[in-house]
């Protein structure tokens, strides 16, 4: 009885739901003025708006922010209350009390969402400008990048809502958009029911972000979390974390090799959706630069020293793969730190603790960190954060690490391959009992691996 | 190049193909396009209607269906 | 197919003419992008616009997954059967004149006017947005009513009737008698608000012919009403004869207010602000409109609780609601803010003998669930959903599909080639590989596909030709 399948109710899918565009726009002005012999500001805004535009042409439930990652600001563009924004709004507006006489005509031959959106963010952006002093612009050769991913994420935040029941929307949205009697919305793989499908695109032009390594990760770990791609369209300059953006948001990362078809890459690549993406083949590159910045010099490096922390308590309960997912150490020469038979022996325990676990999946991660220090610190910083890490290009000062100010054990440091040091803060009881299962883990390790250094 | 016929395409079971087929005999042949095989055959669609009908009118003289109330406790009737 | 409401697939129909001169005017491409088109194939538009040369199809092809033929045809298919690309020998590129506008449109600028003209001068009478929304509501909900058959102190005007008349939404035994619902119009009334809407504005366009309206004009002013904004009134000088004579019909329909048919200028209300968004945008019109058209239609809410019992509990106290309930479901209790009932095998069956299917009912019943219903994964119990359509189906001793049956293959392979596409379409019904016949749902993919090979095939024998 095809025709009854009950369990075709399970995998109802809506393909046409409306969708957040938030664009971020690096407007350093530096990077610009070079660029433009080959792609001047103004075309590229632009283009920039008419792709805004087609965007919203998708759909009417379709929504769209601007945010101007400036040199040492980010700024929403749309929407948003400035005065001169709003009197370019309001100004427009036909009907009513406006006695500009083109303004209708404008209107009958613009549709009127396009223009509020152009006009707003024209409006703003010149603000913007004008308010650049050139004080501001000495030295100013990066972008805001951090703060403008964090209203971004802000934005999304507050505007796509989870269903709690009732008709969803965003503020100031149309429904679910669906097909008739469809209005059972999908479950995301969170487990959560979004009313509308958000992504971000950061059209880029400066370079490195090094100062910005920790706030931007952050960021990126949240899109991560709630599944917002973000999209980067390089038009000039070198970034290496934003590779790493795109590549763990699963967005599409692509560098322009002609920056003047700009309209072009933004109309064919940038344009679908996260649902329609399932459909498509990705036009994204495949060498992701995964370096990390040390936090004590804001340097990139290839290799550095990983104080790791992890949390006490709930060992069962901590999403182990997610926890090492989040640590982007992967250099030139990826090495396991275990050999293949310490862990097929691992493999066999059925529920090693959690040091192990760790332990074994950095080996299948590549971490190349030289050495690891393992950190079971019984005030944890916030149990939640387990994944809290922290790089050093060398060892901080007095071995204390500069993050939670716990004392590590560099005495193994320097050996390539060797076992992880294990340090344990002593005084808890409890202590104890992972001491010994470590003790045990690190001796058959000891048995197998390449000699190293014991724990402690 | 092939044709194509637009119709009703019906699956069943025999049983029901014959009392079809012996309702388009009876009203001459206006009914069926083609027979395909033992439990299917693509009828005109305009006719459709008139075929449900006179297959029911014919399944009800026939058999016994069962029209059980709805047994409700709490209200009777 | 007789219990099939014409609704947009209508539009797909229209002869390639009527297309260019639609596409004239970018507002009416813009809508019939974003209405007509599934996303995937907006995709492709988008691609091909700023493209000054024409694409292979193959790599247009190729930005698809291979798995997601289906989709992919399906986008192809839509493109080509509303003329949006042109092929000139496996090169695809954009419509000249839809590309135009199109560009136009998201550009803006030009002097065509096709977004309607504001009225820049003030009304001398205020008229609010909760004025036009019970406007529209008491026009719409009077439409409805009196197919039901229920009491209402607005009856639909003369035109309106003929139209659900002409619509095969209802009809007249006799001249003079009262009309009574038919089979299409049950349906009808179970529809979502937007298909509604549209099921009788198409009818309307079907209608205009006759009443001596130049089809294109009437298109043109319904796809430029999608795109007015509400609250602001539009000025009635810029629009032609056809599209003036219409205002006086969609203020019937409470599409538009005029206040009176010499004003000068006119009020679009929400339904026709949201003809061009997603069904889903509008709560169905039987549903309360005040409560669904409050704001942005974001407090919309469901009225029906389904129990797995078989239970039904609307908190309702609408008419309207209570009599298309009754069609299906059988009440027995009624409170001042509730109603409540079972669904059984006798109340489904009746409502099947009305040509209502299973599907419809709980289509009806999953668009106005309860916002508790929607709490858990499945908003109807499967169980209940599953047992409708098993007593439909007890009522039907036999399966039909409405179709095409394709015969007459020149060779097995053909055959087999021909039910490998249908098949990988999703279109293929039936097939019997030893009779050379094969029963699909839709043959406009497949006559296409027929007619390239055979035009690609013609090209080789005659490339052989030229060789040898």
């Amino acid at each position: 009885m095809d025709t009854v399948d009950a369990s075709a109710h399970y995998s109802q899918t809506i393909d046409e739901k409306p969708s957040l565009l938030v664009l971020i726009l690096d407007t350093n002005p530096y990077a610009w003025s070079t660029l433009s012999a080959t792609l001047p500001l103004e075309r590229a805004l632009a283009s920039i708006l008419i792709f805004l535009n087609a965007h919203m042409a998708f759909s009417h439930a379709n929504r769209v922010a601007v945010i101007a990652s400036h040199t040492k600001s980010a700024r929403f563009l749309y929407p948003t209350t400035t005065t001169a924004a709003a009197a370019a709004a309001s100004g427009g507006s036909g009907g009513g009390n406006s006695s500009n006489s083109e303004d209708p005509l404008r209107d009958a031959n613009k549709y009127r969402q396009f223009r509020i959106i152009e006009d707003q963010v024209q409006a703003s952006f010149a603000e913007l400008m004008n308010q650049t002093t050139a004080g501001e612009l000495v030295d100013a050769k990066e972008t805001m990048m951090a703060g403008a991913l964090g209203l971004a994420l802000g934005y999304v935040n507050r505007l796509v809502r989870v269903d709690d029941g009732g008709v969803l929307g965003g503020k100031g949205g149309a429904g679910v958009g669906g097909k008739v009697g469809t209005t059972a919305a999908v479950a995301g793989a969170a487990g959560e029911v979004t009313s509308m499908n958000a992504r971000i695109l950061v059209v880029s032009v400066s370079g490195d972000l090094a100062e910005q390594y920790v706030p931007v990760m952050n960021s990126i770990f949240a899109a991560q979390r709630k599944k917002i791609p973000i999209d980067i369209c390089k038009v000039a300059g070198e970034t290496v974390f934003l590779q790493q953006a795109s590549d763990t948001t699963r967005g599409i990362y692509m560098q322009l090799e002609h920056p003047e078809s700009l309209l072009q890459y933004l109309m064919m690549c940038f344009i679908p959706d996260t649902a329609t993406r399932r459909h498509l083949v990705p036009p994204t590159q495949i060498n992701v630069d995964f370096r990390a910045a040390c936090f004590c010099h804001k340097d990139v490096v290839d290799i550095g020293l990983v104080a790791l922390e992890v949390g006490r308590g709930g060992l069962a309960s901590l999403d182990v793969p997610h926890l090492y997912g989040t640590i982007p150490c992967v250099g030139r020469n990826p090495r396991a730190i275990f050999t293949k038979h310490g862990n097929r022996k691992l493999r066999k325990k059925k529920l090693p603790p959690l040091k192990t676990r760790l332990l074994e999946y950095l080996a299948r991660g590549n971490v190349t960190c030289s050495i690891l220090c393992t950190l079971l610190s019984a005030n944890a910083h916030n149990r939640r954060l387990a994944g809290l890490y922290t790089v050093f290009c060398t060892p901080p000062e007095g071995a204390i690490c500069t993050t939670c100010n716990t004392k590590l054990d560099i005495s193994a440091l320097g050996n390539f391959g060797g076992k992880p040091a294990v340090v344990l803060t002593k005084k808890k009881k409890a202590k104890k009992l992972k001491q010994s299962k470590a003790t045990s883990f690190s001796n058959e390790a000891s048995a197998t691996s390449t000699p190293g250094t014991p724990a402690s | 190049m092939p044709r194509a016929v637009k119709g009703v395409l019906i699956e069943c079971d025999p049983s029901i193909k014959a009392i079809i087929l012996k309702i388009d005999k009876d009203s001459g042949h206006g009914y069926i396009v083609e027979d395909l095989d033992d439990e299917t055959l693509v009828v005109k669609e305009p006719k459709l209607p008139e075929l449900k009908l006179r297959l029911e009118k014919i399944l009800e003289r026939t058999q016994m269906l069962e029209r059980d109330e709805e047994s409700d406790p709490e209200n009777p009737g | 197919m007789s219990g099939n409401i014409r609704g947009f697939g209508y539009l797909e129909s229209l002869p390639p003419v009527t297309f260019r001169r639609l596409y004239q005017q970018p507002a009416t491409a813009l809508a019939i992008f974003r209405r007509m088109l599934p996303n995937l194939a907006k995709t492709i538009v988008t691609t091909l616009l700023y493209n000054e040369s024409p694409v292979a199809l193959g790599d247009l092809e190729a930005l698809v997954r291979p798995e997601s033929y289906r989709e992919r045809e399906d986008a192809f298919s839509k493109l080509r059967r509303l003329h949006i690309i042109t092929e000139n020998n496996l090169d695809v590129s954009l419509d000249p004149v839809f590309k135009k506008n199109f560009r136009l449109a998201l550009t803006g600028g030009g002097d065509h006017h096709s977004f309607g003209v504001p009225c820049n001068t003030e009304d001398k009478k205020k008229i609010t947005v909760q004025f036009l929304d019970d406007y529209a509501t008491r026009q719409f909900e009077a439409i409805l009513h009196y197919m039901v058959g229920t009491h209402n102190e607005v009856k639909p005007s003369k035109g309106v009737i003929t139209l659900l008349t002409k619509g095969g939404l209802m009809e007249r035994y006799g001249a003079g008698s009262v009309a009574t619902i038919t089979k299409n119009g049950f349906s009808f009334l179970l529809q979502d608000g937007n298909p509604q809407i549209w099921a009788l504005l198409i009818q309307y366009l079907e209608m205009s012919e006759e009443l001596g309206m130049e089809q294109t004009d009437v298109l043109h002013f319904l796809l430029m009403l999608g795109s007015l904004e509400l609250g602001q009134a539009y000025s009635v000088n810029t629009l032609t004869e056809t599209q003036k004579l219409m205002l006086a019909d969609l203020r019937d329909y409470g599409v538009v207010y005029q206040r009176k048919s010499t004003s000068d200028r006119f009020y679009p209300t929400r339904l026709a602000t949201t003809l061009t968004s997603e069904s889903g945008g509008l709560r169905s019109a039987s549903a309360s409109m005040s409560s669904a058209m409050v704001k942005d239609a974001e407090e919309g809410k469901g009225f029906i609780i389904l129990e797995t019992n078989y239970r039904v509990y609307a908190y309702t106290d609408s008419p309207l609601q209570i009599a298309v309930l009754n069609l299906f479901v059988k009440l027995s209790t009624r409170y001042p803010n509730l109603v409540s009932g079972r669904i059984s095998r006798r109340s489904i069956q009746e409502a099947i003998k009305m040509g209502i299917t299973a599907d419809q009912v709980i289509d009806y019943l999953s668009a106005h669930a309860h916002p508790q219903m929607r709490k858990s994964l499945v908003t109807l119990p499967p169980t209940v959903v599953d047992q409708i359509r098993l007593w439909q189906i007890e009522g039907e001793r036999m399966r039909t599909t409405t179709g095409f049956l394709f015969k007459d293959f020149h060779s097995t392979q053909e055959f087999e080639e021909v039910a490998k596409y249908a098949e990988e379409l999703g279109v293929l019904k039936w097939k019997k590989p030893s009779k050379r016949c094969m029963f699909v749902t839709r043959h406009e993919q497949i006559a296409d596909w027929l007619k390239r090979r055979a035009s690609a095939q013609q090209q080789q024998q005659q490339s052989k030709k030229v060789a040898t």
